[in-house]
Formats: structure tokens, C-alpha cells, sequence
């Protein structure tokens, strides 16, 4: 079948039981939103237009909050101005997800066009800082199955997960296997509520970072999700040692996740001694898998789970690597230098393509030598 | 004997509470604001859990700590859109957004435009003391013409929002004002505004006794009359327009009219999406329409 990458992240959440999605529309991800308010009717969801993206990411939140799997999806420009709930989001422990479809900037930038130029705008995004997941598709089965894996990694670790794709992912066409598009198991840990009717600590610390979650609506387990810095029931609580023990709650489940194995490995494609590996993340994996059937010999690392890294097991990969040539679709190498920041690895060469042009197989083959 | 039992479970005040202890000033209007509510939970006899009230930031919101209930203390001004969210997937629940004037009226201006149009069953109460309080004295959209505060000292040039009067225009199907200080009149109107199918603002003169030495509970007291429920749009509008001397409280406008999930055809009145087993999704149909 034949399908766009907008179109299979809307798959993967539908699979993954979206109940509640609401948008602002902005070029190069409202297909998705044109995707899913047609089939409002066959699964039941609530589809909502919104009147910008702060009341898309807080509508949300509230729905996230009240029980539903939700999410949003916006270019750079909107997440921009859903950033500030993103740390609301992950200040509550809530469960979203957004995906970030990418487009050049900074600003109005280029909209129909393409670029790699928002990752180290996600992984920072919102004041001060809070566990996250973020990943990022290379083709259409991916954008589908870590699409559905994101709702569900939200629920486990009640974190946002954002999917980063980008406008040539998300509105190029790909050929896929029906039989791909239909894998996928369900988990749920949204409804573990334990010592009903005791003194409901919905912010309890535990060791994984992780505290038993109740939905409004539930008797005997009120609490308050709370944007201030709060204790074990939600309450506000400014004193210092709270203060440490919530925000060492939340950041530890960065551990938990890297921990549980959930963080997939770089894929390798090609041969395995290949003299030259080309790195590469998202979208980047199209091209370079073209360059490696039709022109040179060389090998490729693909990321496509982002962050956190898993360290050790990406450092492992990267262990194997002669020659690297990092190829990103933005102006500094945003990738490469992650990859060093996280594991001290650095690329033998950066290939950046700012252009809002996806990279072509003939100008990337002429490009791979050293 | 069943009179007994009634009475036993019957919910009391209390039942709201929780253990903090209020750090409002004293004298602050929101502790009237916040005994009303309560008062109008006991009358409806709703059930702390299944009460979600969402909070914006400003002094009013640290109330958040201390009512009994699901509660969401949200973003500055992003209380409207979390509320919204929550009540499409579950309308079971009674869902009530409470800010002030700064929070509902500046910077989350556009959520209330859009929240009055939109028309989902929420109750939003607006604790309107025409200052900023919690950041300690400046300037909001409701302050009077040449209010003088520490960010304009020479006086507020710009005229304030009509919160009923934009309410009105914005298709808002309940319209009520009500002041601090009297709390059996205001109690009354968050119940019936809480009782209203659709979305019902409630804007609360709350006197703040701390920053706003303008607009106290004498100014309000000289000023307020009551007015009785209006079903007309036009005669709503003459009130909504009257600030001066004379300040109108009470119910300006009320209309029954389908609420925004009414007019859905795929799901069932009241239906909550929250409740659809999604355990077992069948994409394969829609895969079917792909080339």
C-alpha cells in the first residue's frame, strides 16, 4: 500500500487507541489532523480544531489527565508556542504525545519545505528540566510503530513523548507491506491504583520514578496535578528537601526507561566492515539507504530512538565504525554534536543540507569520500 | 431511619476541605469566593470526585490547595482549553475553571472568547479584583481608566475589558456577575450556572485589600444593585454596558442551547470516550482505503 508519513503516524495512533486529538493547523503536519477528522465517525474519537496550539497541547493535557489517550501534532513554529505546557505536562506526570512534523525556520521559515533543524529545540524545550522521550522516524512502518509505541511508553513512564518527523517523512509516499502496518500489542498501565480508600499518594516516590496513577472521576483518590512544585498528594510545596525528592522522582525515570530496554539500538544497514558509515537520524535514513544500494560501498547507522540514548549500547555500535560521515538536513550538525555531548564520539565528517531540499542520492554519493 | 441514613451521608462543608490552611490576606474577597463554591457543592450535593475544578495562576488559584477535589492547578490563563479537554472525554464529570481577572481576561483572553462560543457544560468563575495580586500590584485588563499601580503610576491609559459585555457578544449562554462579599447571592449563582447546560461565566467583584486601594468593599457596595435572569440579548446588552455609578450584579443572560458535544453524531449524549475499550483497535478496514 501507499502511504504518507503524516498518514501512518495517524495509523499508529488510531491502532494505539486515540481517543482525543486536537490541532491548530500549521504546513507540513496538518494532514494529520485532515486525516483523523475523517475518521472521527468509524472510531469515535474527538477531533478538535483548536483556536491556536496553547489550547491544542492544554486541551491535552486535560484530556490526558481525565483518562483519554491523546495527542497533537504541530510544525516548529506551533510547538514553539506549546512549550511552555510541555513542562506543564511533564510537571504533572501527565501521558501526551505530539509529534513535531519539521519545516525550516526560524519564524515563518520555509513552510512547504523540509529540514532537520528542530532536535535540539526538543530536547531542551520548556524551562528548567524534566524526562522526556523523543522519536524520530525514518520511513512510514517506523512512523507507524513508534507512533503506537509512544502512547505507549507515555502511559509506562507518564512522560510526553514527542515524535519527530519532518515535511519529507511526513508528506512523502512510501510503499509499505499491509502486514507491517498491523503489528503492534497493546499495554495499559494507566489504571494502577492501588490501597483504595487509604491516603492516595499520587506523587509518591518510588524507586523507577514512576507513581500509581488515578483518573478524576476514581473515589477516595483525589489529588491535585499541580503546575507548582508540589508534594507526595499535589499539594504546592516550596520546602527544599520536597523540592529534591520530586524533581529526582521525575528525572529518574530517564534511568528507568533506558533501564527497561525500551530505547531500541541504532539499526545498522549494509555490509559489516564497510570502510565509511554513514550516521544518520529520522528522515536522513532514506536517502543514505540509496546511496548504499546504487553508488559506494558503505554502511549505515540509523537513529531513530533519540532520547534518551541509551550510552552504553550506542557507544558499543559506534565502536564498530571506521569513518563516519554524520548527514543531517540542518545548518550546524545538531545530531553529530549530540552524539559527542552524550558519548564523546565525534564524526569524522558533518554533511549539513540547510536548503529545505531533502538530500539527493547523486549530490550525497558525491559527497561520501574523505 | 432513612432520613437518618440520608442525613449521615449527606455531604457537609467539611467534605471539601482538605488539611492547608489558607495563605490568602485577610480580608481577601477570594475567601468568599471560595466559602460560596463550597457552599454551592454541598447544596448540589456533587461528590468531591466527581468534581474537577482547573486552575489558573494567581492568587485566587493557590485555592487549588484547599478544596476537596479532583483538581488541576494549570498555566496562567490555559485553565479554559485543560478544562475543555477533560470534559469532551469524560462529561460525567462536573467540570469548573476558575481564575482571575488577569488569568481569564488577559493573558488567556482568547480561551474565554473561544470557551463562550464553543459552549461545552463548564462553569468558569472569574475572580475579577482589577489588579494583579499575586505578582504584587500591577495593572490588569479590568483596571479602571487611570488606575494608578505600580506599573502605570501615572494612570492606566487604556479602557478595561467588559467581561459581560464580551461574554454577551462571544455567544456565551450564561452571564453572571456576583461580588465577594455576598456570598449567599453569589452562592446562588455559581449553583445555577453550575446547573446550566453549556458554558456559564461567572465574574466576581473580589476586593484586593492588599494592592487595588481603589476598588475596596465600600466602592462596590456603593454601587451594586441587583437585576433579575434577562432572555433578551438587547436588554442584557444595556446592563452589561452600565459601569460607573452604578454597577448591575446577578444573572444577565441565560439561553438553553444544544452544547457543543449535543451536536456530535457519532457519539452518544454524555457518551465518555474514556470509557471505549481500546484494547483491541481493527485498523485493517481503513488500511483498505489505501491504494
Amino acid at each position: 500500500m501507499l502511504l504518507t508519513g503524516n498518514e501512518a503516524i495517524a495509523l499508529g495512533a488510531l491502532k494505539a487507541g486515540l481517543k482525543f486529538y486536537a490541532a491548530y493547523p500549521m504546513t507540513p503536519a496538518t494532514s494529520i489532523l485532515h486525516f483523523l477528522a475523517s475518521h472521527e465517525h468509524q472510531y469515535k474519537i474527538i477531533v478538535k480544531q483548536t483556536e491556536d496550539e496553547i489550547a491544542a497541547m492544554n486541551m491535552v493535557i486535560g484530556a490526558s489527565v481525565a483518562g483519554a489517550r491523546a495527542m497533537t501534532a504541530t510544525s516548529g513554529g506551533g510547538f514553539a508556542l506549546m512549550v511552555e505546557s510541555l513542562g506543564f505536562g511533564a510537571m504533572i506526570e501527565t501521558t501526551l504525545v505530539c509529534a513535531v512534523v519539521s519545516r525550516p525556520g526560524p519564524a515563518t521559515g520555509m513552510p512547504t519545505w523540509s529540514a532537520q533543524g528542530d532536535l535540539r529545540f526538543l530536547t531542551h524545550a520548556a524551562p528548567d528540566e524534566f524526562p522526556r522521550i523523543i522519536l524520530a522516524p525514518g520511513d512510514a512502518v517506523e512512523a507507524y510503530q513508534l507512533t503506537f509505541k509512544a502512547f505507549n511508553l507515555a502511559d509506562q513512564y507518564q512522560v510526553p513523548v514527542l515524535i519527530l518527523s519532518d515535511k519529507l517523512l511526513g508528506e512523502s509516499f512510501f510503499t509499505v507491506e499491509k502486514s507491517q502496518m498491523l503489528e503492534g500489542d497493546y499495554q495499559n498501565s494507566k489504571f494502577k491504583i492501588q490501597n483504595f480508600n487509604q491516603n492516595y499518594e499520587r506523587y509518591k516516590v518510588t524507586e523507577s520514578g514512576v507513581s500509581a496513577r488515578s483518573i478524576p472521576g476514581t473515589r477516595g483518590h483525589l489529588f491535585i496535578a499541580n503546575s507548582d512544585e508540589h508534594d507526595e498528594f499535589g499539594y504546592s510545596e516550596e520546602d527544599s528537601e520536597n523540592r529534591v525528592r520530586q524533581m529526582s522522582k521525575r528525572m529518574r525515570k530517564l534511568e528507568t526507561i533506558v533501564k527497561d530496554d525500551v530505547m531500541d539500538a541504532p539499526k545498522w544497514y549494509g555490509p559489516k566492515n564497510a570502510d565509511i558509515t554513514l550516521i544518520c537520524w529520522g528522515s536522513g535514513k532514506g536517502a543514505c539507504l540509496e546511496v548504499m544500494s546504487n553508488v559506494k560501498l558503505v554502511n549505515i547507522l540509523h537513529f531513530s530512538h533519540i532520547y534518551p540514548l541509551d550510552i552504553d549500547r550506542v557507544k558499543r555500535e559506534l565502536a564498530k565504525i571506521k569513518k563516519s560521515i554524520c548527514v543531517e538536513a540542518n545548518y550546524s550538525g545538531q545530531f553529530a554534536d549530540y552524539l559527542y555531548e552524550k558519548t564523546g564520539f565525534k564524526v569524522d565528517r558533518k554533511l549539513c543540507k540547510y536548503d529545505g531540499r531533502p538530500w539527493f542520492m547523486e549530490e550525497l554519493a558525491a559527497n561520501v569520500n574523505f | 431511619m432513612s432520613n437518618q441514613a440520608q442525613t449521615k451521608n449527606r455531604l457537609t462543608i467539611s467534605d471539601y476541605s482538605t488539611p492547608m490552611i489558607p495563605t490568602w490576606c485577610p480580608g481577601c474577597g477570594n475567601f468568599g469566593i471560595l466559602m460560596a463554591l463550597k457552599q454551592a457543592l454541598v447544596e448540589l450535593q456533587i461528590q468531591p470526585h466527581q468534581a474537577l475544578v482547573v486552575w489558573g495562576i494567581g492568587c485566587n488559584s493557590n485555592m487549588c490547595n484547599w478544596l476537596n477535589v479532583y483538581g488541576i492547578h494549570a498555566l496562567h490563563g490555559r485553565a479554559l482549553p485543560v478544562a475543555a479537554g477533560a470534559k469532551f472525554v469524560n462529561p460525567k464529570l462536573t467540570v469548573i475553571a476558575i481564575g482571575g481577572d488577569g488569568d481569564g481576561y488577559g493573558i488567556g483572553l482568547g480561551h474565554f472568547i473561544h470557551s463562550c462560543r464553543r459552549n461545552l457544560d463548564i462553569t468558569y468563575i472569574v475572580h475579577n479584583n482589577q489588579i494583579y495580586g499575586l505578582t504584587a500590584g500591577q495593572a490588569s485588563p479590568t483596571s479602571d481608566h487611570g488606575a494608578k499601580t505600580k506599573s502605570t503610576p501615572c494612570g492606566v491609559i487604556e479602557r478595561p475589558i467588559n467581561p459581560i459585555a464580551l461574554a454577551l457578544s462571544s455567544q456565551a449562554t450564561y452571564i453572571a456577575r456576583g461580588i465577594a462579599s455576598d456570598v449567599a447571592h453569589l452562592k446562588g449563582l455559581i449553583m445555577a450556572g453550575i446547573q446550566h447546560r453549556g458554558f456559564a461565566l461567572i465574574d466576581v467583584l473580589q476586593p484586593c485589600v492588599t494592592w487595588n486601594k481603589q476598588n475596596t468593599y465600600e466602592w462596590v457596595k456603593e454601587r451594586v444593585y441587583k437585576i433579575e435572569a434577562q432572555n433578551s440579548r438587547l436588554k442584557a446588552q444595556k446592563y452589561a454596558e452600565e459601569w460607573g455609578d452604578k454597577i448591575p450584579v446577578g444573572l444577565f443572560y441565560q439561553e438553553e442551547r444544544k452544547i457543543y458535544s449535543d451536536e456530535f453524531d457519532h457519539l452518544k449524549k454524555d457518551e465518555c470516550v474514556i470509557e471505549h475499550d481500546i484494547s483491541q483497535i481493527d485498523i485493517s478496514g481503513t488500511l483498505e482505503e489505501f491504494v
